[in-house]
């Protein structure tokens, strides 16, 4: 094996050239699918970044003595939690500068039951918990835990909002480095299935190394550097058009004027793992077709 | 080399081997010869390890084979030449790099190879033919090609299936006296003809082969070849030839 060409004529086959252009067809969707994972992970860890405001609204109490019970009940409960920053009752000022747009400022002469507003109006006690950035929130054992103190307590649509964007991103993150990783496995298929082909339409070659006494590992060799340089061709080929179109969803729109079809929060890292694609392709790839090389090789005499 | 009670069958199918016992002797020479089907070629392929014998046992170079790993069939392997009917060159390759195989296959100097690469393929006429693909050559410089793979690799045990069948009678000539300098220079040479004169010629044994069965050797015959042409023979670095 001398030089770049290979002792078996691997790559005189159509095989060959099958290898290369589905090499890069699959590549070109494996790093579109691990695009779409660095971009709901760069939103993952935006969302990390950001300290999260939940708010949550203790429904009315008539008895201001039992009403301000619930809140101290309340506050201890939360300044208990892990990860909590801070959590304090927002007070009747506030919520009446935030109920006023809708109500207007005569909403004082409605004739409502009075409430712990100076409005008159049975609105809700708004208590803010701060969360500190990275700390995960469980919100339904937050629910729980509340409701039990204080039965009729949500919490505010805004925490849930964010928590089910983070879910979201979270599904779309998982759900695509399942596809990159499937399409990976499909290049690492095809070499497999191509070199088994090789094996069989080369056997008079392979027969031939053998009898000059090359070793398994000799021949097999041949098939791993023929994948690997026809794998990392079509890997690359395939990363280059992969990286393009990632390139044009995100900066492109931006550029004439448009709003982007999603936000580019990839982090150096990012472009980093979405380099690593096409080599660690093309290397699992090599070791796949020297493994089916080696198992075909077992099996002759 | 040696085998006893050596058999072979292909699959399922019958046998094409039966019973062969057989001892060759280190740095011999011998014919093997029979009617078409008689199974030479078999009994070469056994002889160059490229089958396992289906039943019986099979000795090379000191080694019973059965009980050896596949690396170490192999190193065996790398000490026999083999020069195929039907050449089996490897047609993506240059005339250089098909005869250089077996050199690199053994990790051979890259220097050497090359060396000693052009100059048996200058002694057996190819100096020119060196980047030539085998399918622009010859019948004849290809058989010449596929001999100089063979035996490149100064092998103990060359086995050759019909060597001749596709030369002229000079090109025979000087490929007999390759041989034979092989032969003396320690080398067992097995080759595989239906040529009655090119073993009448020659003063070796022969072993003779019909229905997968070694027939008793017949008498030798007396060589009508003066015995001197033997010693005329060129080696491989003998880049003039006749």
């Amino acid at each position: 094996m001398a030089g770049a060409e290979l002792d078996l004529p691997l790559a005189e086959t159509p095989t060959s050239r099958v290898l290369l252009w589905l090499t890069a067809g699959l590549v070109y969707l494996a790093v579109l699918a691990f695009g779409v994972a660095a971009v709901a992970d760069g939103q993952l860890q935006d969302f990390e970044r950001q300290p999260r405001i939940v708010t949550i609204a203790l429904p009315p109490n008539p008895e201001p003595a039992a009403a301000r019970a619930e809140v101290v009940e309340v506050l201890e409960l939360l300044r208990r939690r892990p990860g909590v920053a801070y959590a304090s009752l927002i007070d009747d000022d506030e919520i009446d500068s935030l109920v006023q747009p809708w109500l207007g400022s005569d909403a004082a002469a409605v004739d409502l039951p009075a409430g712990p507003s100076g409005l008159g109006m049975p609105l809700p006690r708004l208590i803010d918990i701060a969360y500190n950035p990275g700390v995960a929130v469980d919100l339904a054992a937050l629910d729980r835990d509340l409701v039990a103190i204080v039965p009729g307590t949500t919490i505010g649509d805004s925490g849930l909002l964010q928590r089910s964007q983070e879910r979201l991103a979270l599904l779309f993150r998982s759900f695509a480095v399942v596809i990159g990783a499937l399409l990976v496995g499909g290049v690492v298929g095809v070499n497999v299935w191509i070199t088994r082909l090789d094996f069989r339409l080369h056997g008079q070659a392979v027969d031939l190394l053998r009898l000059m006494g090359a070793k398994d590992r000799y021949i097999a060799q041949q098939f791993e550097h023929h994948a690997l340089g026809r794998t990392l061709r079509g890997a690359f080929l395939g990363f280059a058009f992969g990286l393009s179109t990632i390139v044009l969803v995100l900066f492109l729109p931006p550029l004439f004027g448009g709003t982007p079809l999603v936000e580019p929060a990839l982090a150096p890292v990012h472009w980093v793992l979405l380099a690593i694609v096409p080599v660690a392709t093309a290397l699992l790839a090599a070791l796949a077709a020297r493994l089916a090389a080696h198992f075909g090789l077992a099996r002759s005499p | 080399m040696d085998l006893r009670g050596v058999g072979l069958r292909y699959g399922a199918g019958a046998p094409v081997l039966h019973d062969i016992d057989l001892g060759l002797e280190a740095g011999g020479f011998y014919f093997l010869s029979g009617p078409t089907g008689a199974g030479k070629t078999s009994l070469l392929r056994l002889l160059s390890l490229s089958l396992p014998p289906s039943s019986g046992s099979l000795r090379v170079f000191g080694h019973d084979t059965g009980s050896l790993d596949r690396a170490a069939l192999a190193s065996l392997r790398q000490r026999i030449g083999v020069v195929f009917q039907d050449f089996r060159l490897l047609e993506h390759l240059s005339s250089f790099d098909n005869v250089a195989l077996p050199l690199r296959i053994n990790g051979a100097d890259e220097t050497e190879t090359a060396s000693f690469v052009a100059d048996m393929l200058g002694w057996l006429g190819l100096a020119d033919k060196l980047e030539t693909l085998p399918t622009d050559l010859s019948m004849g410089q290809r058989q010449m090609l596929c001999i100089a793979r063979a035996v490149v690799g100064k092998p103990r045990l060359l086995l050759a299936d019909e060597p001749t069948s596709n030369i002229d009678s000079r090109n025979a000539e000087r490929l007999m006296n390759l041989f034979i300098q092989l032969h003396k220079l320690g080398t067992t040479v097995v080759l595989a003809t239906h040529s009655e004169a090119l073993m009448q010629r020659y003063p070796f044994p022969v072993l003779a082969m019909q229905a997968g069965r070694l027939r008793p050797s017949r008498p030798r015959p007396t060589p009508t070849a003066p015995d001197n042409s033997v010693d005329a023979g060129p080696g491989p670095r003998d880049t003039e030839g006749d």
